[in-house]
């Protein structure tokens, strides 16, 4: 199963705005135009439904010291969609200076992990 | 009340972030207003403040996202983090102020910063108003050198009067002279500027220097190109200050300049974070900010703020929304009148628009008795002026009336470094009266002014006929 991050979401959301505004917009020959603007009307309800849901998502904001492999993404993926949601999202960022560990923002609340916090106390 | 606990330190970005445990991220910018998702405890009128240095008060709480008001003119970048402070917007308090002129909040605009939080007072600037048990009968008279007003529209302190007029018809340079003979007197004064232009910061600035009176007063500006948020703190900043002077004991003078700049402010920041607007596209609130604010001077058992706040005119008009509203919640006004303005009439003030309703209470008997002939030859005069204009004969008392008129109105005319005391006022205009001074020997009169004289000849005196007596049986001559 895969997972997708905030910042892949996004993208996905992007996408499907293009797609969704780009129909009056083809410079394709009539025929192709008009078939792909039959079928974008046909999937017209399937892409605002993605699209809210996509709105909807809620997101944990992750700072972790390096940039996680997508088997790491995968792990925590699968963590987070177990215990906290199957609707959530994460939006990953880097930040070497807090050294290991992490920062977590959750619904406002802020958590922090950071081994920097350690060595410095 | 949220936030007005006792606060000893300013908190850093990460100070806050472990006290509270919560973070936000602005999600949205709209010049001074900042829409922040995260937060959930964030309370409203609460300080925040931006991983960036900028601090900020929330001014409403929606389900998902909290409008914040910025103070500070460096622009904020979308996705930057904010966290909560815990308590109100303050700033620090202190004697080390006086004879500085500051921002908002609180720092010297004028050269170096040469206070410690060492034996100052942080204050929450937005605190609910005293209750009556902490306020006292306003009985004392207040004074600010200016003839006119100290005879005719008498205040007290602790009283809150507005003074209203169009742009340019002398409202400023009344304060100005209203600040001077408050300091002179050893009161503290404290002068807001709000939005208003440099120039005009500086002109004041200048003047207060200039006049000696800077080394009692403080004086709070924000410039037009300041933020939004730091405008509209300005009034805030300025009672706060003044409520620190007043819990010493002092009697202090407050000036705002101007309560209409305020609103026209307060308007943007509203309609930036969505308020539904009312009339003339204010929010329904703008009575409530004005009256609390307002309600914070007054007489109190500790001191008194005597509050003398500014609203603009346009062309006259005193039944606009916000100057009805100050009106309304101030104990009287002085009108500033442009056609007398032009006409040469310095101060340019109505005697018969304006409004004192406490101040007359603080009169001594001659006091009153004083005022009420000065308003009666005052109205006689005006009648008889408007007569004349059908071009009619003028019999002997007619001449007479016009003659005092024009007399009285000359000694009125004050030069803008002009201060006349009270006790000389009221021995002017009793002189002029009996016709033993003219007007032009004002000057002359405020220099050899003996404060030990005018007192003894006053003393015991309750009314005009009185003092006449007195002064033909000493044979008193200034």
């Amino acid at each position: 199963m895969d997972y997708l991050t905030k910042d892949q979401v996004d993208i996905l959301k992007h996408e499907i705005d293009i797609l969704m505004n780009s129909k009056y917009q083809s410079k394709t020959n009539e025929l192709v135009r008009e078939t792909t603007l039959q079928e974008l009307e046909k999937r017209k309800g399937d892409l605002e439904n993605w699209k809210l849901e996509i709105e909807n998502l809620r997101v944990l904001g992750l700072t972790i010291a390096n940039e996680p492999t997508r088997s790491n993404v995968m792990i925590y993926g699968a963590w987070v969609k177990k215990n906290i949601g199957e609707d959530v999202i994460m939006d990953i960022t880097i930040d070497s200076r807090i050294v290991a560990g992490a920062q977590i923002v959750w619904n406002g609340k802020y958590k922090d992990y950071a081994y920097v916090q350690r060595l410095l106390s | 009340m949220f936030g007005t606990e006792n606060i000893k330190i300013m908190l850093t970005f990460k100070d806050c972030l472990a006290k509270t445990g919560e973070i936000g991220f602005v999600e949205e910018l709209m010049l001074s207003v900042a829409c922040v998702s995260g937060l959930p405890g964030a309370h409203l009128r609460e300080q925040v403040l931006f991983e960036t240095g900028q601090r900020g008060e929330v001014i409403s709480l929606h389900a998902r996202i909290a409008d914040v008001m910025v103070f500070s003119r460096e622009p904020l970048r979308v996705g930057t983090r904010v966290v909560r402070v815990g308590y109100q917007f303050s700033i620090l308090a202190g004697k080390q102020m006086l004879g500085r002129i500051i921002d908002p909040l609180g720092e010297p605009l004028e050269g170096e910063k040469d206070w410690t939080e060492k034996d100052m007072e942080w204050r929450p600037v937005d605190i609910r108003p005293g209750g009556i048990a902490t306020r006292k009968r306003i009985s004392r008279v207040f004074e600010t050198g200016v003839i006119l007003v100290d005879l005719l529209i008498p205040l007290g302190h602790g009283q809150r009067e507005l003074v209203l007029g169009d742009r340019k018809t002398g409202k400023s340079q009344l304060l100005w002279r209203a600040v001077k003979t408050q300091v002179k007197k050893g009161n503290i004064c404290i002068y807001a500027a709000v939005g208003k232009k440099k120039m005009e910061i500086l002109q004041t600035w200048n003047f207060l220097k200039e006049s000696g009176a800077i080394s009692s007063t403080v004086m709070i500006a924000s410039g037009s190109n300041d933020s939004s948020g730091e405008i509209f703190l300005t009034p805030y900043t300025a009672l706060t200050l003044a409520e620190y002077f007043r819990d010493q004991g002092k009697d202090v003078l407050l000036v705002i300049d101007d309560m209409t700049t305020h609103a026209k402010y307060y308007r943007e920041l509203s309609l930036l974070s969505r308020k539904f607007p009312g009339r003339d596209s204010y929010p329904g609130d703008v009575f409530h900010i004005h009256s609390k604010l307002l309600e914070r001077a007054g007489s109190f058992e500790k001191g008194s703020i005597t509050c003398l706040p500014l609203a603009e005119t346009q062309m006259g008009d005193m039944a606009g929304y916000i100057q009805t509203n100050l009106m309304s919640m101030t104990d009287g006004h002085i009108y500033f009148d442009t056609s007398l303005f032009f006409a040469g009439r310095r101060p340019a003030i109505d005697p018969f628009l304006s409004v004192t309703r406490v101040g007359r209470q603080t009169q001594t008997p001659l006091q009153k008795d004083i005022t009420k002939r000065l308003l009666q030859a005052l109205s006689d005069y005006e009648k008889t002026s408007r007569f004349v204009k059908f071009g009619t004969e003028l019999g002997e008392n007619s001449r007479a009336v016009l003659d005092m008129g024009e007399k009285i109105w000359q000694l009125f005319d004050q030069p803008i470094n002009e201060i006349v005391p009270l006790p000389l006022a009221q021995v002017l205009f009793v002189l002029l009266a009996i016709g033993n001074f003219e007007p032009k020997n004002t000057q002359k009169a405020i220099e050899n002014y003996d404060e030990k004289k005018i007192t003894t000849l006053l003393d015991g005196c309750s009314t005009v006929d009185q003092l006449i007596d007195k002064i033909n049986k000493e044979n008193f001559k200034l």
